[in-house]
Protein backbone atom coordinates (compact mmCIF):
# COMPACT_ATOMS: atom_id res chain seq x y z
CA UNK A 1 0.00 0.00 0.00
CA UNK A 2 2.61 2.08 0.78
CA UNK A 3 4.16 1.83 -2.46
CA UNK A 4 1.35 2.32 -4.30
CA UNK A 5 0.56 5.85 -2.67
CA UNK A 6 4.50 6.41 -3.17
CA UNK A 7 3.65 5.76 -6.93
CA UNK A 8 0.64 8.19 -7.00
CA UNK A 9 2.49 10.72 -5.44
CA UNK A 10 5.52 10.29 -7.39
CA UNK A 11 2.98 11.12 -10.70
CA UNK A 12 1.11 14.23 -9.32
CA UNK A 13 4.03 15.57 -7.53
CA UNK A 14 5.53 17.48 -10.26
CA UNK A 15 2.35 17.59 -12.08
CA UNK A 16 1.19 21.43 -12.71
CA UNK A 17 -2.50 20.87 -13.12
CA UNK A 18 -2.72 19.19 -10.04
CA UNK A 19 -1.08 21.30 -7.57
CA UNK A 20 -3.73 24.56 -9.92
CA UNK A 21 -6.39 21.86 -8.76
CA UNK A 22 -5.41 21.65 -4.78
CA UNK A 23 -5.13 25.64 -4.73
CA UNK A 24 -8.39 26.00 -6.49
CA UNK A 25 -10.52 23.70 -3.84
CA UNK A 26 -8.41 26.22 -1.12
CA UNK A 27 -9.63 29.40 -2.32
CA UNK A 28 -13.01 27.94 -4.06
CA UNK A 29 -13.64 26.53 0.08
CA UNK A 30 -12.82 29.29 1.35
CA UNK A 31 -14.77 32.07 -1.19
CA UNK A 32 -17.89 29.89 -1.15
CA UNK A 33 -18.18 30.41 2.58
CA UNK A 34 -17.44 34.50 2.07
CA UNK A 35 -19.69 34.66 -0.55
CA UNK A 36 -22.82 32.56 1.71
CA UNK A 37 -21.69 35.08 4.45
CA UNK A 38 -22.67 37.96 2.09
CA UNK A 39 -25.82 36.63 1.06
CA UNK A 40 -26.74 35.61 4.45
CA UNK A 41 -26.28 39.66 4.99
CA UNK A 42 -28.01 40.94 2.47
CA UNK A 43 -31.10 38.69 3.15
CA UNK A 44 -30.78 40.06 7.26
CA UNK A 45 -30.98 43.55 5.84
CA UNK A 46 -33.17 43.16 3.10
CA UNK A 47 -35.64 41.50 5.10
CA UNK A 48 -35.04 44.17 8.27
CA UNK A 49 -33.86 41.39 10.76
CA UNK A 50 -36.81 38.58 9.52
CA UNK A 51 -34.46 36.00 8.37
CA UNK A 52 -31.80 36.19 10.54
CA UNK A 53 -30.50 32.50 10.24
CA UNK A 54 -27.64 31.71 12.27
CA UNK A 55 -25.64 29.85 9.98
CA UNK A 56 -22.58 30.82 10.47
CA UNK A 57 -22.86 30.18 14.34
CA UNK A 58 -21.76 26.82 16.09
CA UNK A 59 -23.83 24.63 15.87
CA UNK A 60 -25.18 25.58 12.54
CA UNK A 61 -21.86 25.92 10.81
CA UNK A 62 -20.75 22.27 10.43
CA UNK A 63 -23.84 22.09 7.91
CA UNK A 64 -23.05 25.40 6.28
CA UNK A 65 -19.48 25.01 5.94
CA UNK A 66 -20.16 20.88 4.33
CA UNK A 67 -22.81 22.16 1.67
CA UNK A 68 -20.91 25.06 1.03
CA UNK A 69 -17.39 22.17 0.42
CA UNK A 70 -19.78 20.39 -2.09
CA UNK A 71 -19.31 22.72 -4.76
CA UNK A 72 -15.23 22.68 -4.03
CA UNK A 73 -15.56 18.86 -3.96
CA UNK A 74 -16.45 18.95 -7.55
CA UNK A 75 -12.94 20.40 -8.39
CA UNK A 76 -11.51 17.51 -6.73
CA UNK A 77 -13.82 15.01 -8.65
CA UNK A 78 -12.55 16.40 -11.78
CA UNK A 79 -8.91 16.28 -10.42
CA UNK A 80 -9.67 12.58 -10.26
CA UNK A 81 -11.04 11.95 -13.55
CA UNK A 82 -8.29 14.00 -15.08
CA UNK A 83 -5.93 11.58 -12.92
CA UNK A 84 -7.48 8.39 -14.49
CA UNK A 85 -7.98 9.54 -17.91
CA UNK A 86 -4.38 10.67 -17.71
CA UNK A 87 -3.66 7.53 -17.48
CA UNK A 88 -5.52 6.32 -20.41
CA UNK A 89 -3.92 8.95 -22.67
CA UNK A 90 -0.13 8.03 -21.96
CA UNK A 91 -1.09 4.77 -21.60
CA UNK A 92 0.94 4.92 -18.47
CA UNK A 93 -1.89 2.38 -16.83
CA UNK A 94 -0.53 -0.36 -19.54
CA UNK A 95 3.14 0.02 -18.59
CA UNK A 96 2.96 -0.20 -14.87
CA UNK A 97 0.93 -3.56 -15.63
CA UNK A 98 3.87 -4.98 -17.57
CA UNK A 99 6.06 -3.60 -15.38
CA UNK A 100 4.80 -6.10 -12.81
CA UNK A 101 1.67 -3.87 -10.43
CA UNK A 102 -1.13 -5.96 -10.87
CA UNK A 103 -4.18 -4.53 -12.29
CA UNK A 104 -6.03 -4.63 -8.62
CA UNK A 105 -3.32 -2.59 -7.63
CA UNK A 106 -3.40 -0.10 -10.45
CA UNK A 107 -7.36 0.52 -9.20
CA UNK A 108 -6.12 0.16 -5.26
CA UNK A 109 -3.92 3.26 -6.20
CA UNK A 110 -6.76 5.38 -7.76
CA UNK A 111 -9.09 4.53 -4.58
CA UNK A 112 -6.20 5.53 -2.37
CA UNK A 113 -5.70 8.59 -3.95
CA UNK A 114 -10.02 9.86 -3.75
CA UNK A 115 -9.33 8.74 0.12
CA UNK A 116 -6.25 11.07 0.23
CA UNK A 117 -8.28 13.88 -0.98
CA UNK A 118 -10.75 13.12 1.08
CA UNK A 119 -9.02 13.19 3.94
CA UNK A 120 -7.52 16.49 2.61
CA UNK A 121 -10.68 17.90 2.07
CA UNK A 122 -12.00 16.92 5.43
CA UNK A 123 -9.13 18.72 7.23
CA UNK A 124 -9.64 22.08 5.06
CA UNK A 125 -13.32 21.83 6.12
CA UNK A 126 -12.59 21.34 9.41
CA UNK A 127 -10.17 23.74 10.09
CA UNK A 128 -12.24 26.84 8.03
CA UNK A 129 -15.03 26.23 9.99
CA UNK A 130 -13.19 26.57 13.11
CA UNK A 131 -11.73 29.59 11.92
CA UNK A 132 -15.02 31.23 10.76
CA UNK A 133 -17.50 29.85 13.09
CA UNK A 134 -19.09 32.47 15.21
CA UNK A 135 -18.51 31.36 19.20
CA UNK A 136 -21.09 31.67 21.09
CA UNK A 137 -20.38 30.65 25.25
CA UNK A 138 -23.33 28.12 26.17
CA UNK A 139 -22.47 26.04 23.05
CA UNK A 140 -19.86 23.91 22.55
CA UNK A 141 -18.05 24.16 19.34
CA UNK A 142 -18.52 19.97 18.29
CA UNK A 143 -22.40 20.41 18.65
CA UNK A 144 -23.22 19.65 15.07
CA UNK A 145 -20.29 17.71 14.72
CA UNK A 146 -22.29 14.86 13.26
CA UNK A 147 -22.35 16.78 9.76
CA UNK A 148 -18.89 16.82 9.46
CA UNK A 149 -19.31 13.03 9.56
CA UNK A 150 -22.08 13.59 7.00
CA UNK A 151 -19.49 15.66 4.87
CA UNK A 152 -17.32 13.11 4.97
CA UNK A 153 -20.02 10.75 3.25
CA UNK A 154 -20.86 13.02 0.79
CA UNK A 155 -17.53 13.58 -0.13
CA UNK A 156 -16.75 9.71 -0.80
CA UNK A 157 -19.93 9.46 -2.63
CA UNK A 158 -19.12 12.20 -4.93
CA UNK A 159 -15.85 11.69 -5.96
CA UNK A 160 -16.38 7.69 -6.45
CA UNK A 161 -19.06 8.63 -8.94
CA UNK A 162 -16.26 10.97 -11.05
CA UNK A 163 -13.79 8.07 -10.71
CA UNK A 164 -16.91 5.83 -12.43
CA UNK A 165 -17.23 7.96 -15.05
CA UNK A 166 -13.49 8.21 -15.51
CA UNK A 167 -13.50 4.22 -15.96
CA UNK A 168 -16.31 4.38 -18.07
CA UNK A 169 -15.60 6.88 -20.57
CA UNK A 170 -11.79 6.98 -20.40
CA UNK A 171 -11.37 10.47 -22.39
CA UNK A 172 -10.80 13.57 -19.87
CA UNK A 173 -13.01 15.96 -21.64
CA UNK A 174 -15.75 13.87 -22.22
CA UNK A 175 -15.67 12.47 -19.05
CA UNK A 176 -15.50 15.59 -17.12
CA UNK A 177 -18.58 16.98 -19.08
CA UNK A 178 -20.46 14.17 -18.53
CA UNK A 179 -19.43 14.29 -15.02
CA UNK A 180 -20.66 18.05 -14.77
CA UNK A 181 -23.59 17.44 -16.94
CA UNK A 182 -24.77 14.69 -14.38
CA UNK A 183 -24.09 16.43 -11.68
CA UNK A 184 -25.66 19.49 -12.39
CA UNK A 185 -28.60 18.02 -14.69
CA UNK A 186 -29.12 14.61 -15.23
CA UNK A 187 -29.86 13.53 -11.58
CA UNK A 188 -32.07 16.36 -11.03
CA UNK A 189 -33.98 14.82 -14.10
CA UNK A 190 -33.80 11.66 -13.13
CA UNK A 191 -34.76 12.51 -9.46
CA UNK A 192 -37.65 14.32 -10.81
CA UNK A 193 -39.22 11.12 -12.17
CA UNK A 194 -38.52 9.41 -9.51
CA UNK A 195 -40.19 11.67 -7.12
CA UNK A 196 -42.88 11.95 -9.28
CA UNK A 197 -43.62 8.02 -9.99
CA UNK A 198 -42.81 6.80 -6.75
CA UNK A 199 -42.84 9.53 -3.97
CA UNK A 200 -39.39 10.32 -2.42
CA UNK A 201 -37.55 7.68 -3.90
CA UNK A 202 -35.64 10.35 -5.83
CA UNK A 203 -33.68 10.99 -2.59
CA UNK A 204 -31.72 7.58 -2.84
CA UNK A 205 -30.02 8.43 -6.16
CA UNK A 206 -25.92 8.46 -5.03
CA UNK A 207 -25.67 12.61 -4.98
CA UNK A 208 -28.89 13.45 -3.90
CA UNK A 209 -28.53 11.13 -1.28
CA UNK A 210 -24.72 12.72 -0.33
CA UNK A 211 -27.31 15.95 -1.03
CA UNK A 212 -29.52 15.28 1.30
CA UNK A 213 -27.43 14.61 4.55
CA UNK A 214 -25.68 18.03 4.03
CA UNK A 215 -28.41 20.00 2.30
CA UNK A 216 -28.94 23.99 1.82
CA UNK A 217 -28.72 25.33 5.10
CA UNK A 218 -30.83 28.50 3.58
CA UNK A 219 -34.10 26.21 3.22
CA UNK A 220 -35.00 26.71 7.02
CA UNK A 221 -35.55 30.20 6.55
CA UNK A 222 -37.55 29.86 3.37
CA UNK A 223 -41.03 29.05 4.61
CA UNK A 224 -43.20 26.27 2.59
CA UNK A 225 -41.00 24.66 1.41
CA UNK A 226 -41.84 20.86 1.21
CA UNK A 227 -38.92 18.90 3.05
CA UNK A 228 -39.35 15.09 2.64
CA UNK A 229 -38.10 13.34 6.30
CA UNK A 230 -36.15 10.25 6.19
CA UNK A 231 -33.92 8.89 8.79
CA UNK A 232 -30.17 9.77 8.29
CA UNK A 233 -29.73 6.07 8.78
CA UNK A 234 -31.06 4.94 5.69
CA UNK A 235 -29.44 7.52 3.73
CA UNK A 236 -26.12 6.47 5.48
CA UNK A 237 -26.70 2.99 4.48
CA UNK A 238 -27.34 4.23 0.79
CA UNK A 239 -24.80 6.03 0.59
CA UNK A 240 -22.61 2.94 1.73
CA UNK A 241 -24.26 0.70 -0.74
CA UNK A 242 -22.86 2.78 -3.38
CA UNK A 243 -19.84 3.10 -2.14
CA UNK A 244 -19.92 -0.77 -2.01
CA UNK A 245 -21.23 -1.23 -5.53
CA UNK A 246 -18.52 1.96 -7.26
CA UNK A 247 -15.80 -0.31 -5.83
CA UNK A 248 -17.02 -3.38 -6.73
CA UNK A 249 -17.52 -2.16 -10.28
CA UNK A 250 -14.19 -1.07 -10.29
CA UNK A 251 -12.73 -4.07 -9.58
CA UNK A 252 -14.44 -6.07 -11.80
CA UNK A 253 -14.13 -3.69 -14.41
CA UNK A 254 -10.11 -3.79 -14.20
CA UNK A 255 -9.79 -8.03 -13.73
CA UNK A 256 -11.83 -7.96 -17.19
CA UNK A 257 -11.26 -5.18 -19.13
CA UNK A 258 -8.59 -5.13 -22.15
CA UNK A 259 -6.15 -2.26 -21.45
CA UNK B 1 16.62 -26.92 -22.11
CA UNK B 2 14.22 -24.71 -19.67
CA UNK B 3 11.45 -22.72 -20.63
CA UNK B 4 11.29 -18.79 -20.24
CA UNK B 5 7.98 -18.70 -21.53
CA UNK B 6 5.29 -21.11 -23.12
CA UNK B 7 2.19 -20.24 -24.40
CA UNK B 8 -0.80 -22.79 -25.14
CA UNK B 9 -3.76 -22.20 -27.51
CA UNK B 10 -3.95 -18.70 -26.82
CA UNK B 11 -6.91 -17.38 -28.54
CA UNK B 12 -7.83 -13.63 -28.52
CA UNK B 13 -10.89 -11.79 -30.98
CA UNK B 14 -11.61 -8.41 -31.64
CA UNK B 15 -15.37 -8.53 -31.99
CA UNK B 16 -15.57 -10.79 -35.12
CA UNK B 17 -11.80 -10.56 -36.10
CA UNK B 18 -9.99 -13.37 -34.72
CA UNK B 19 -6.42 -11.97 -33.04
CA UNK B 20 -5.28 -14.61 -32.23
CA UNK B 21 -6.08 -18.29 -33.35
CA UNK B 22 -4.79 -21.16 -31.35
CA UNK B 23 -0.95 -19.94 -31.07
CA UNK B 24 1.13 -22.03 -29.03
CA UNK B 25 5.11 -22.07 -28.55
CA UNK B 26 8.07 -22.18 -26.15
CA UNK B 27 10.54 -19.74 -25.89
CA UNK B 28 13.86 -21.97 -24.87
CA UNK B 29 15.58 -19.52 -21.81
CA UNK B 30 18.70 -17.70 -23.29
CA UNK B 31 17.26 -17.81 -26.78
CA UNK B 32 16.39 -14.43 -29.00
CA UNK B 33 13.49 -15.40 -30.06
CA UNK B 34 11.85 -13.29 -33.17
CA UNK B 35 8.34 -13.13 -33.43
CA UNK B 36 7.85 -12.35 -37.15
CA UNK B 37 4.75 -11.03 -39.32
CA UNK B 38 3.06 -8.17 -40.98
CA UNK B 39 1.50 -4.72 -40.08
CA UNK B 40 -2.03 -6.18 -38.23
CA UNK B 41 -0.50 -9.96 -38.11
CA UNK B 42 -1.53 -10.48 -34.20
CA UNK B 43 2.10 -9.89 -32.43
CA UNK B 44 1.38 -6.59 -30.09
CA UNK B 45 -1.89 -8.68 -29.48
CA UNK B 46 0.16 -11.59 -28.36
CA UNK B 47 2.94 -9.21 -26.51
CA UNK B 48 -0.11 -7.61 -24.73
CA UNK B 49 -1.62 -10.96 -23.75
CA UNK B 50 1.68 -12.35 -22.25
CA UNK B 51 2.03 -9.04 -20.44
CA UNK B 52 -1.62 -8.89 -18.88
CA UNK B 53 -2.75 -6.02 -20.68
CA UNK B 54 -5.22 -8.02 -22.68
CA UNK B 55 -7.32 -10.82 -21.97
CA UNK B 56 -7.32 -13.45 -23.74
CA UNK B 57 -10.59 -15.26 -24.74
CA UNK B 58 -9.03 -18.98 -24.19
CA UNK B 59 -5.65 -20.67 -23.99
CA UNK B 60 -2.96 -19.86 -21.52
CA UNK B 61 0.36 -18.95 -21.09
CA UNK B 62 3.34 -19.29 -18.40
CA UNK B 63 6.82 -17.80 -17.70
CA UNK B 64 9.27 -19.32 -15.98
CA UNK B 65 7.51 -22.46 -15.53
CA UNK B 66 5.36 -20.84 -12.97
CA UNK B 67 2.23 -19.96 -12.16
CA UNK B 68 1.81 -16.37 -13.33
CA UNK B 69 1.02 -13.82 -11.06
CA UNK B 70 1.76 -9.93 -11.47
CA UNK B 71 5.02 -10.50 -9.54
CA UNK B 72 6.98 -12.25 -12.40
CA UNK B 73 6.62 -8.91 -14.54
CA UNK B 74 9.33 -7.50 -12.85
CA UNK B 75 11.94 -9.84 -14.09
CA UNK B 76 10.60 -9.00 -17.25
CA UNK B 77 11.64 -5.77 -19.10
CA UNK B 78 9.14 -4.99 -21.86
CA UNK B 79 8.59 -2.67 -24.64
CA UNK B 80 4.91 -2.96 -25.76
CA UNK B 81 4.19 -0.71 -29.14
CA UNK B 82 4.74 2.81 -28.05
CA UNK B 83 6.77 4.60 -25.44
CA UNK B 84 4.15 5.00 -22.36
CA UNK B 85 5.25 7.77 -19.88
CA UNK B 86 4.46 10.95 -18.29
CA UNK B 87 4.81 13.93 -20.53
CA UNK B 88 5.34 16.99 -18.24
CA UNK B 89 8.13 14.52 -16.12
CA UNK B 90 11.67 13.91 -17.24
CA UNK B 91 13.24 11.38 -18.32
CA UNK B 92 14.90 10.60 -15.35
CA UNK B 93 11.80 10.79 -12.97
CA UNK B 94 9.53 8.55 -15.19
CA UNK B 95 12.15 5.77 -15.03
CA UNK B 96 11.99 6.29 -11.38
CA UNK B 97 7.91 5.71 -11.35
CA UNK B 98 9.17 2.31 -13.32
CA UNK B 99 12.08 1.32 -10.68
CA UNK B 100 9.51 1.81 -7.91
CA UNK B 101 7.11 -0.88 -9.59
CA UNK B 102 9.95 -2.60 -10.01
CA UNK B 103 11.78 -2.97 -6.62
CA UNK B 104 14.86 -1.89 -8.37
CA UNK B 105 17.06 0.70 -6.74
CA UNK B 106 16.41 4.31 -8.24
CA UNK B 107 20.12 4.60 -9.40
CA UNK B 108 19.30 2.07 -11.87
CA UNK B 109 17.82 4.85 -14.07
CA UNK B 110 21.32 6.32 -14.44
CA UNK B 111 22.42 2.96 -15.89
CA UNK B 112 19.62 2.39 -18.19
CA UNK B 113 20.10 6.26 -19.21
CA UNK B 114 24.03 5.94 -20.30
CA UNK B 115 23.03 2.19 -22.38
CA UNK B 116 20.49 4.12 -24.12
CA UNK B 117 22.74 7.22 -24.68
CA UNK B 118 20.23 9.47 -23.20
CA UNK B 119 22.12 10.65 -19.86
CA UNK B 120 22.67 14.29 -21.17
CA UNK B 121 19.24 14.55 -21.93
CA UNK B 122 17.83 12.79 -18.68
CA UNK B 123 16.38 15.66 -16.95
CA UNK B 124 14.40 17.14 -20.40
CA UNK B 125 10.57 16.69 -19.99
CA UNK B 126 9.75 13.84 -21.45
CA UNK B 127 7.10 15.82 -24.04
CA UNK B 128 10.38 17.62 -25.26
CA UNK B 129 11.97 14.35 -26.82
CA UNK B 130 12.17 13.10 -30.51
CA UNK B 131 10.66 10.04 -31.89
CA UNK B 132 13.60 8.23 -31.57
CA UNK B 133 14.27 9.74 -27.99
CA UNK B 134 11.69 8.26 -27.00
CA UNK B 135 11.75 4.84 -28.42
CA UNK B 136 15.24 4.78 -26.43
CA UNK B 137 13.59 5.57 -23.16
CA UNK B 138 11.35 3.00 -23.98
CA UNK B 139 14.23 0.54 -24.21
CA UNK B 140 15.97 1.56 -21.12
CA UNK B 141 13.06 1.09 -19.18
CA UNK B 142 13.08 -1.86 -20.50
CA UNK B 143 16.37 -2.93 -19.10
CA UNK B 144 15.68 -1.36 -15.71
CA UNK B 145 16.30 -3.94 -12.88
CA UNK B 146 18.55 -6.04 -15.44
CA UNK B 147 15.66 -8.72 -15.66
CA UNK B 148 15.95 -11.90 -16.92
CA UNK B 149 13.68 -11.51 -19.70
CA UNK B 150 13.43 -8.67 -22.31
CA UNK B 151 10.62 -8.00 -24.41
CA UNK B 152 10.88 -5.99 -27.21
CA UNK B 153 8.14 -4.83 -29.77
CA UNK B 154 9.13 -3.23 -32.64
CA UNK B 155 12.44 -1.76 -30.79
CA UNK B 156 14.05 -0.38 -33.81
CA UNK B 157 10.78 1.63 -34.78
CA UNK B 158 11.32 5.38 -35.70
CA UNK B 159 15.05 5.17 -35.41
CA UNK B 160 17.45 6.36 -37.48
CA UNK B 161 20.04 4.11 -39.21
CA UNK B 162 22.57 5.00 -36.30
CA UNK B 163 20.09 3.91 -33.75
CA UNK B 164 19.25 1.14 -35.46
CA UNK B 165 22.47 -0.37 -35.38
CA UNK B 166 22.91 0.25 -31.73
CA UNK B 167 20.01 -1.15 -30.77
CA UNK B 168 20.62 -4.27 -32.74
CA UNK B 169 24.01 -4.94 -31.01
CA UNK B 170 22.34 -4.00 -27.87
CA UNK B 171 20.19 -6.51 -28.24
CA UNK B 172 22.95 -9.13 -29.33
CA UNK B 173 24.97 -8.27 -26.35
CA UNK B 174 21.92 -8.73 -23.95
CA UNK B 175 21.70 -12.15 -25.76
CA UNK B 176 25.14 -12.67 -24.84
CA UNK B 177 24.78 -11.87 -21.33
CA UNK B 178 22.48 -15.37 -21.16
CA UNK B 179 19.22 -13.24 -20.93
CA UNK B 180 16.30 -14.44 -23.26
CA UNK B 181 15.25 -11.91 -25.47
CA UNK B 182 11.65 -11.77 -27.05
CA UNK B 183 11.76 -9.71 -30.44
CA UNK B 184 8.28 -8.93 -32.08
CA UNK B 185 9.05 -7.38 -35.29
CA UNK B 186 7.71 -6.92 -39.42
CA UNK B 187 11.51 -6.43 -40.40
CA UNK B 188 12.68 -9.75 -41.39
CA UNK B 189 16.08 -8.73 -41.69
CA UNK B 190 16.05 -7.52 -38.40
CA UNK B 191 15.05 -11.30 -37.12
CA UNK B 192 17.93 -12.73 -39.53
CA UNK B 193 20.28 -10.46 -38.42
CA UNK B 194 19.90 -11.18 -34.47
CA UNK B 195 17.55 -13.78 -33.23
CA UNK B 196 18.42 -17.45 -32.61
CA UNK B 197 14.73 -19.03 -32.77
CA UNK B 198 11.46 -17.52 -34.24
CA UNK B 199 7.81 -18.16 -34.83
CA UNK B 200 6.14 -16.66 -37.63
CA UNK B 201 2.59 -14.98 -37.63
CA UNK B 202 0.09 -14.39 -40.10
CA UNK B 203 -3.36 -13.48 -39.69
CA UNK B 204 -3.41 -14.70 -35.91
CA UNK B 205 -2.13 -17.75 -36.58
CA UNK B 206 1.27 -19.50 -36.26
CA UNK B 207 2.48 -20.48 -39.60
CA UNK B 208 6.09 -21.71 -38.79
CA UNK B 209 8.61 -21.80 -36.05
CA UNK B 210 12.10 -23.08 -35.28
CA UNK B 211 15.48 -22.18 -35.33
CA UNK B 212 16.35 -19.37 -37.48
CA UNK B 213 18.92 -21.08 -39.81
CA UNK B 214 16.12 -23.64 -40.17
CA UNK B 215 13.53 -21.66 -41.45
CA UNK B 216 15.27 -19.35 -43.85
CA UNK B 217 17.53 -21.79 -46.05
CA UNK B 218 19.93 -19.75 -48.47
CA UNK B 219 19.10 -21.00 -51.41
CA UNK B 220 20.72 -19.42 -54.26
CA UNK B 221 18.41 -17.45 -57.35
CA UNK B 222 19.44 -17.72 -60.83
CA UNK B 223 18.11 -15.66 -63.29
CA UNK B 224 17.77 -17.81 -66.61
CA UNK B 225 16.54 -16.95 -70.12
CA UNK B 226 16.09 -18.26 -73.78
CA UNK B 227 15.44 -18.29 -77.19
CA UNK B 228 11.78 -20.32 -76.34
CA UNK B 229 10.50 -20.10 -72.51
CA UNK B 230 8.36 -22.65 -73.08
CA UNK B 231 10.95 -25.13 -73.88
CA UNK B 232 13.16 -23.85 -71.07
CA UNK B 233 10.79 -24.05 -68.39
CA UNK B 234 10.07 -27.62 -69.86
CA UNK B 235 13.42 -28.65 -69.17
CA UNK B 236 14.98 -26.55 -66.46
CA UNK B 237 11.96 -28.06 -64.03
CA UNK B 238 13.93 -31.52 -64.93
CA UNK B 239 16.75 -30.33 -63.35
CA UNK B 240 18.06 -32.36 -60.27
CA UNK B 241 18.18 -29.68 -57.03
CA UNK B 242 15.44 -26.83 -58.59
CA UNK B 243 13.57 -26.05 -55.64
CA UNK B 244 11.39 -23.35 -57.58
CA UNK B 245 10.49 -21.72 -61.07
CA UNK B 246 9.45 -17.82 -60.98
CA UNK B 247 8.05 -16.42 -64.17
CA UNK B 248 9.42 -12.41 -64.69
CA UNK B 249 9.18 -10.26 -67.44
CA UNK B 250 10.37 -12.65 -69.95
CA UNK B 251 12.77 -14.56 -67.47
CA UNK B 252 12.59 -17.17 -65.09
CA UNK B 253 14.02 -16.94 -61.25
CA UNK B 254 15.47 -20.14 -59.90
CA UNK B 255 16.04 -21.44 -56.42
CA UNK B 256 18.56 -23.90 -56.14
CA UNK B 257 20.91 -24.88 -53.46
CA UNK B 258 23.49 -22.63 -52.56
CA UNK B 259 26.43 -24.53 -54.02
CA UNK B 260 24.99 -25.32 -57.02
CA UNK B 261 27.71 -23.85 -59.79
CA UNK B 262 26.00 -21.57 -62.71
CA UNK B 263 28.52 -24.02 -65.09
CA UNK B 264 26.57 -26.78 -64.29
CA UNK B 265 22.88 -25.29 -64.96
CA UNK B 266 24.41 -23.57 -68.56
CA UNK B 267 25.52 -27.12 -69.05
CA UNK B 268 22.86 -28.97 -68.34
CA UNK B 269 20.31 -26.96 -70.30
CA UNK B 270 22.84 -27.15 -73.35
CA UNK B 271 22.91 -30.70 -73.47
CA UNK B 272 19.12 -30.29 -73.79
CA UNK B 273 19.54 -28.62 -76.35
CA UNK B 274 18.76 -25.22 -74.99
CA UNK B 275 21.28 -22.14 -75.23
CA UNK B 276 20.93 -19.82 -72.60
CA UNK B 277 20.66 -16.29 -73.43
CA UNK B 278 21.02 -15.01 -70.08
CA UNK B 279 22.46 -16.63 -66.88
CA UNK B 280 23.06 -14.45 -63.97
CA UNK B 281 22.73 -14.58 -59.89
CA UNK B 282 20.40 -12.72 -58.58
CA UNK B 283 20.56 -12.19 -54.59
CA UNK B 284 16.87 -12.66 -53.59
CA UNK B 285 15.82 -10.00 -50.87
CA UNK B 286 15.17 -11.09 -47.58
CA UNK B 287 11.65 -9.08 -47.80
CA UNK B 288 10.41 -11.21 -50.89
CA UNK B 289 11.17 -14.22 -48.93
CA UNK B 290 9.09 -12.87 -46.10
CA UNK B 291 5.94 -11.66 -48.34
CA UNK B 292 7.00 -15.33 -49.74
CA UNK B 293 6.62 -16.71 -46.40
CA UNK B 294 3.64 -14.87 -45.10
CA UNK B 295 1.70 -14.70 -48.75
CA UNK B 296 -1.41 -16.50 -49.64
CA UNK B 297 -0.34 -17.20 -53.69
CA UNK B 298 0.22 -20.55 -54.25
CA UNK B 299 3.75 -21.13 -55.07
CA UNK B 300 4.96 -21.92 -58.30
CA UNK B 301 6.03 -25.04 -59.45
Amino acid sequence: MKTLLLLEWMKVRKYKTFWAFIILFAISLAGINYFIHNVQIQTKSLTHGMADIQIFSFPQIWSTTAWAGGFSVLLLGILIITLVTNEYSFKTHRQQIIDGISRKQFISGKWLTIIVFIIFAWISYFILTLIVGNHTENISVFSGFDYAGYFLVKMAVSLSVAFMFALLFRRSGLAIALYLVYVFILEGIVKHFLDKIAGGLGMFLPLSAGGYLVSNPMRQAIPGIETIHIQPVWILLTCLGYLILFVYLSYRYINHADL
Amino acid sequence: MATALSVDRLTKYYGNLCALDQVSFEVPERSIFGILGPNGSGKTTLLGTITDVLKPASGSYQWFDKKTDHTLRKQIGTLLETPNFYPYLSAYDNLCINATIKGCPKNDAERVLKITGLWERAYSLFRTYSLGMRQRLALAAALLGNPAVILLDEPTNGLDPAGIADIRKLIIEIGNQGKTVILASHLLDEVEKVCSHVAILKKGKLISKGAVNEIFSNDAIIEIAGPDMAVLRQVISGYPGIKKITPMNNTFHIAVEDNMLDEDINRYCFEHGITLSLLKRVKESLENKFIELTEDKAQIP
